[in-house]
């Protein structure tokens, strides 16, 4: 499966870190998003197949994008992943009951790991 | 002519002035002594009646209090005589000194009607001279036959111990009264030392002054800004103040004489002022009412008001007790003021340092964090363009890497410990699941309470259960610890209880008087139980209104 990804992030040198990286490992990044709304008119247009969405979206909660992103699109809909730069241990107690198909953290990110959390979630 | 008689009567006298003495000395009510002697007079001196009786009313009325042998039907023990026209107790009480009129023919007055009406014309009194006031009077009466000459002088024998009794019994009376007032002086003064919340203070300080003085009602007002009062607490003999955070107007009170004048002020009788509040005192069968100001800190802050029911007026020295109670009642709300003002300035204190620590904590996240997070990405990146055949120069980012990985880690346990980022993003069930997991004790989280709840209140109960799990772990010795976090009745309750060896004393240090400070600054309060042996049991409880400013 060809990713399609859309990075969801507030902070600018994180979207263009993340982009070169996950661009280089082989992954297309459709688009990025700094915030909801803008993430939401991107997934519907740019209809990417991975979602990262940023936990701590500034003033926004990246759990309740999540939540929408795959309400809007139950079915068919994109594989969202929750990404901080926090360790999973540190946000288990908060991303649980998400409806997100994982969660990694942002130092650790890559194509590899994304991969690994969509086969998993196909499955 | 009386010669052979003298030694004999003199013996008498002395007699009846022994026994009258003894009933004195012995301590016995002023109603016995005055029966006692009137008596002992009536017989002694071979007199037909004889009577004792009290000035009252600053001198306008007299009131029979003894009365032994025949007297008109009137002048019985518990009348009281207006001092109008002429009479001997009137002369007795202007003179000072024995007085007699023979003949009541032509005198004008009530008294000397009465004494004609009765038949009796010859009238004789002695003053009974207390503390250097004309106290009362000591009366003869006879139809017909003349009154001895020396009657005055021998009447005023019993008068000088019937001053004694008085003045004994006014003595006891008074010890008693001051041993009464102090008691109740030091119950409210122990209420304010204990920190009780002023409607307690208040409605303690009414049912006290009431029972003093004694009144049928006591109430507590303060003065508001638009020239009404609110009535803050009360008592009422028949129970249940229902008047208290009720507002009134001034006119026609006494509340309202204190705050023209800022001095105690008195209505005797409600019966003729003017204006709806005296209309409704005579409706709840108000007679008259005392009261004296409240000054807090030099200010006019209030007032304390007693009710009578009954036509006597309120005794004289009302204002005098009132003041003493108004000073406790001052201090009782300047103690307040200055807690509130305290435990706001504690609260800021605390949530200020909150919100430094949370914004440090933010700081770091935005900033550093997330920059060394951009910067591994980015060094990653050009890892991945580095080509197959230069391998050393793979493995030097590798190690580049990895040293920020472990800075980025340790910057991460740092701003955990600053301020736990998932207590605001998530709220208190989350934070604590996450502080139970990383516990080193085994804990069991009971978390009841799933709403959000006011910051402070949040970050107060997650460092009582931080702060509880640490001390468990580092000196319990425990299996298992319980958390409990309930929210009940506007407060949220946090209870840890571990089955370790006890002994926790905050006085020895340990983060617990900080918690109990916390607690405290937002209107909480802490208690622990920890005998040694038997584990321990930290309570919290936080207000859920803002109660600190």
């Amino acid at each position: 499966m060809r990713i399609r990804c859309l990075i969801v992030d507030d902070n600018p040198s994180f979207l263009a870190a993340a982009r070169v990286l996950l661009e280089r490992q082989g992954l297309t990044i459709a688009g990025v998003a700094s915030t909801g709304a803008e993430a939401l008119r991107q997934a519907e247009t740019l209809r990417p197949n991975v979602v990262l969405v940023d936990v701590s979206l500034g003033k926004e909660s990246g759990l309740d994008l999540a939540r929408r992103l795959i309400a809007d699109d139950p079915d068919d809909g994109a594989a969202v992943i929750l990404i901080s730069t926090r360790v999973e241990e540190d946000v288990a107690d908060l991303i649980a009951g998400s409806p997100a198909a994982g969660f990694l953290t942002k130092s650790e990110l890559s194509a590899p790991a994304i991969l690994r959390i969509v086969d998993a979630s196909v499955r | 002519m009386k010669e052979p008689d003298e030694p004999g009567r003199l013996a008498e006298e002395q007699a009846a002035l022994r026994r009258v003495a003894t009933l004195v000395a012995r301590g016995a009510p002023p109603g016995e002594v005055f029966a006692a002697v009137a008596q002992e007079i009536a017989q002694v001196l071979h007199l037909q009646n004889a009577a004792v009786s009290r000035y009252d009313d600053g001198g306008a009325t007299v009131a029979v209090l003894a009365a032994w042998g025949d007297h008109p039907a009137s002048i019985h023990p518990g009348s009281r005589w207006p001092l109008d026209g002429a009479s001997v107790a009137a002369e007795v009480l202007r003179t000072r000194r024995p007085a007699r009129i023979e003949d009541y023919a032509d005198v004008p007055g009530s008294l000397a009607a009465e004494a004609r009406g009765g038949g009796f014309n010859r009238v004789a009194g002695a003053p009974i001279i207390v503390d250097g006031w004309v106290w009362g009077v000591i009366s003869t009466s006879s139809p017909g036959s003349p009154l001895p000459d020396d009657l005055e002088r021998r009447l005023a024998e019993f008068t000088e111990l019937v001053a004694t009794a008085i003045a004994n019994s006014q003595a006891r009376e008074e010890l008693t009264r001051l041993a009464e007032e102090q008691a109740a002086l030091r119950r409210v003064a122990t209420l304010v030392a204990q920190g009780a919340r002023p409607t307690d203070v208040f409605e303690a300080v009414s049912a006290e002054v009431a029972r003093l003085v004694p009144a049928d009602a006591a109430a507590l007002t303060r003065y508001e800004t638009d020239g009404t009062v609110t009535a803050l607490g009360g008592w009422t003999r028949s129970g249940g103040y229902v008047y208290t955070g009720r507002r009134f107007a001034l006119e026609g009170t006494v509340s309202g004489l204190i705050f023209e004048t800022g001095r105690p002020g008195r209505i005797d009788s409600y019966a003729e002022a003017p204006g709806p509040a005296p209309a409704a005192a005579r409706h709840l069968g108000w007679r008259s009412s005392v009261g004296a100001p409240v000054v807090v800190e030099g200010r006019l802050w209030g007032a304390l008001a007693v009710v009578s029911t009954t036509d006597e007026p309120l005794p004289p020295d009302t204002e005098g007790r009132l003041a003493q109670f108004t000073e406790l009642v001052a201090t009782a709300i300047a103690n307040t003021d200055s807690r509130a003002e305290l435990n706001a300035s504690r609260a800021r204190i605390v949530s200020t340092a909150d919100a430094t620590r949370r914004r440090i904590e933010r700081d770091l996240h935005d900033g550093a964090q997330q920059q060394l997070v951009s910067l591994a990405l980015e060094l990653r990146a050009a890892q991945e363009a580095v080509p197959p055949e230069r391998g050393e120069l793979r493995a030097e980012l590798d190690g580049v890497i990895d040293g920020l990985n472990v800075v980025l880690d340790d910057l991460r346990e740092i701003a955990h410990g600053i301020h736990p980022p998932i207590l605001a993003e998530g709220g208190l069930e989350p934070a604590l699941k996450t502080l139970a997991r990383r516990s080193a004790i085994r804990v069991e989280l009971d978390v009841k309470a799933k709403d959000r709840f006011p910051e402070p209140v949040e970050v107060a109960a997650y460092y009582v259960v931080s702060e509880a799990l640490t001390n468990v772990a580092k000196y319990a010795h425990a299996s298992v610890v319980h958390v409990e976090v309930e929210a009940r009745d506007r407060i949220l309750r946090v209870a840890v209880r571990d089955d370790g060896l006890g002994g926790a004393d905050p006085a020895l240090g340990s983060g617990l008087v900080g918690l109990k400070d916390r607690a405290e600054a937002i209107g909480g309060k802490m208690t622990l139980q920890s005998p040694r042996g038997g584990g321990t049991m930290l309570h919290v409880e936080l207000p859920l209104d803002d109660t600190s400013e």
